[in-house]
């Protein structure tokens, strides 16, 4: 079973996007913030990452950025997943670095297409 | 032929004296030889006499005949000259003497034709060059009345000359009846005209029903003798600048919506996100028990409260009284601001301090004063989250014309450096995710209403404002 990495600051949420993966065949790692989940990727093999933007102290970006020196692989199936709009430093940040977006709310049936559009890419 | 009038006169009248005087002295001497002198010489005199008057009668013919053409020509030349026509010369004549004169005088009226050319250049010059100005000139005498504008501001208003020149400044610029100073405003044209000194102001003038408003600078025109004669009044319109300042106002509060807006965003997602997942789980998946489903209605619910919380605050923010203002109760308004907030109170286990003024302090103001007032305090319960000692203190004090009231907290305070930028929108020192808008909110409510707010960091923050004391 694939594992993923899910950060958001809001439980009730990560707790969500658990029920949603497990539901769609994959394995959650959880996590409330940004320095929590750095020292889960030092030691764990994840597949994909599904992290919040705007969370207290560190914003999604910087999780990518450090993701992205570590496991350049990872950082191709890092998605943000953000109730943020018209935030401009987030969307020049989707636009350099072309990361996948799920909006919030968000549906199961998007995350699932979103996850399935990753793993057509591996293939 | 030219001829010298005064030779021939001189000529002909020396002939004629010589003449009798020859004819007196032979026919005398002739009488005398023959013994009748004394009849001859009587009769000889009186001939004489009548010889010189008949001849001076000759004599004064010819002259006027001579003179009245060339005196007439000069009459007239004066006449023409006096009309304006300095191109008119005076014809040339046949006495020498009237010659000379004729031609000082077209040498004059040569000269004063050249000095009139040059001054007509001068004027159109000036002319032009007062037209060709964009802004409006607009010259007035001591008494009031308009005795010159150029064109761009006939050609702006739409004014004819006749509309302008000679009628009063404040029935062209103002539309008004009397004048300003009599209609309680300051002339400040008058002012000019005592002290001499120049002024520049901004102004809002009436032209033919449309309003301008103009900056208009007064500036004294004085004689050689240094006396004002004039005021000269640069006026530049800037209506539009003026109304572009205000679409720009606009803009930025537009631009303020659109971070409110994706301030707020976060804070209605976040929650949906919470709904609309937990409802896709009750319609996909399905719950493990009733208390795992009374569990997650619970959170549903909290969710929804959170997105009430963002509504009322877009209303605050949003928030357009209409009523007129009238006294308010401050401690009234305080004392609702701790009711409202008295749940709040008890959960995070605050204690409240309260002195109110006695003589129950009032000010004008309209009812949503007391959003201000609960912003404060719930900023500063909330900087006691995370200190043991938790004290809220609410003060009003009147103060000779003024009202102060006091709300302090026993929290981390605010570094000094960032004590101004407290009432920033968005600015927060809580964390991240907060819409930092309370004390922003805050403060222009309380500037609506002619207040002001200071803040003061020592063991906590404390935020006072001052407002004018209503009745007073």
């Amino acid at each position: 079973m694939r594992k993923i990495l899910v950060v958001d600051d809001e439980p009730d949420v990560v707790e969500l996007l658990r029920i949603f993966l497990n539901n769609i065949g994959y394995e959650a790692d959880v996590f409330l913030s940004c320095e929590e989940s750095m020292e889960a990727v030092l030691n764990n093999k994840y597949w994909a990452v599904l992290c919040d933007y705007m969370m207290p102290w560190a914003t999604g970006d910087n999780l990518y950025y450090r993701i992205k020196e570590m496991d350049s692989e990872l950082a191709k199936r890092f998605i943000i997943i953000t109730g943020a709009v018209l935030n401009e430093r987030l969307d020049e940040f989707i636009k350099k670095e072309g990361v996948r977006v799920i909006n919030k709310p968000f549906k199961l049936e998007v995350l699932r297409n979103t996850l399935m559009e990753l793993e057509k890419e591996m293939s | 032929m030219r001829r010298n009038l005064f030779i021939r006169l001189f000529i002909v009248s020396s002939s004629l004296a010589v003449l009798p005087v020859m004819l007196f002295t032979i026919i005398s001497v002739y009488l005398q030889e023959k013994g009748m002198e004394p009849f001859g010489l009587k009769l000889f005199f009186m001939g004489f006499i009548l010889l010189l008057i008949v001849f001076s009668f000759i004599i004064s013919y010819i002259f006027a005949s001579k003179t009245e053409k060339p005196l007439k020509e000069l009459v007239t030349a004066a006449e023409r000259f006096s009309e304006g026509d300095f191109d008119y010369r005076v014809p040339d004549v046949d006495i020498e003497d009237f010659q000379r004169v004729n031609d000082a005088f077209n040498r004059m009226a040569k000269d004063i034709n050249l000095l009139t050319k040059e001054l007509d250049d001068a004027k159109n010059y000036f002319k032009q060059l007062y037209d060709s100005i964009s802004n409006y000139v607009i010259i007035v005498s001591p008494n009031k009345s308009i005795v010159e504008v150029n064109e761009r501001f006939l050609i702006d208003t739409g004014l004819s000359r006749d509309e302008v020149i000679g009628k009063k400044c404040w029935e062209v610029v103002h539309s008004y009846s009397k004048p300003c100073n009599e209609m309680g405003e300051v002339c400040y044209l008058e002012e000019v005209y005592k002290d001499g000194i120049q002024r520049g102001i901004t102004h809002v003038h009436l032209i033919k029903g449309r309003r301008h408003i103009h900056n208009i600078v007064y500036t004294p025109f004085r004689d050689k003798k240094g006396n004002i004669q004039f005021v000269i009044e640069d006026i530049r319109d800037i209506t539009d600048v003026a109304e572009m300042q205000e679409r720009i106002k606009d803009s930025e509060k537009m631009a303020a919506v659109g971070r409110l807006i994706s301030g707020l965003a976060h804070e209605i997602n976040n929650p949906l996100a919470i709904i609309s997942g937990y409802t896709q789980v009750a319609a996909h998946m399905g719950f493990l028990n009733e208390e795992k489903f009374r569990d997650v209605c619970g959170k549903i619910e909290e969710a929804s409260e959170r997105i009430n919380k963002v509504m009322k605050i877009l209303m605050d923010f949003a928030g357009v009284d209409t009523a007129p203002l009238h006294p308010v109760s401050i401690n009234e308004a305080l004392k609702n601001t701790l009711s409202i907030l008295q749940k709040e109170i008890k959960n995070r286990g605050v204690s409240v301090v309260a002195e109110f003024d006695v003589s129950e302090p009032s000010i004008m103001a309209r009812e949503d004063i007391i959003r201000a007032f609960y912003n404060i305090a719930t900023n500063a319960i909330e900087a006691m989250s995370d200190t043991d000692k938790r004290v809220l203190t609410v003060k009003s004090r009147a103060h000779n014309d003024n009202v102060i009231i006091t709300i302090s907290d026993t929290g981390a305070g605010v570094p000094r450096e960032l004590l101004s930028r407290l009432i920033e929108p968005f600015f927060t020192t809580k964390e991240f995710g907060r819409l930092g808008m309370g004390l922003s909110t805050a403060y222009s409510v309380i500037r609506n209403y002619g207040g002001d707010i200071d803040f003061v960091t020592n063991n906590g923050l404390s935020v006072i404002i001052n407002f004018k004391r209503h009745g007073r």
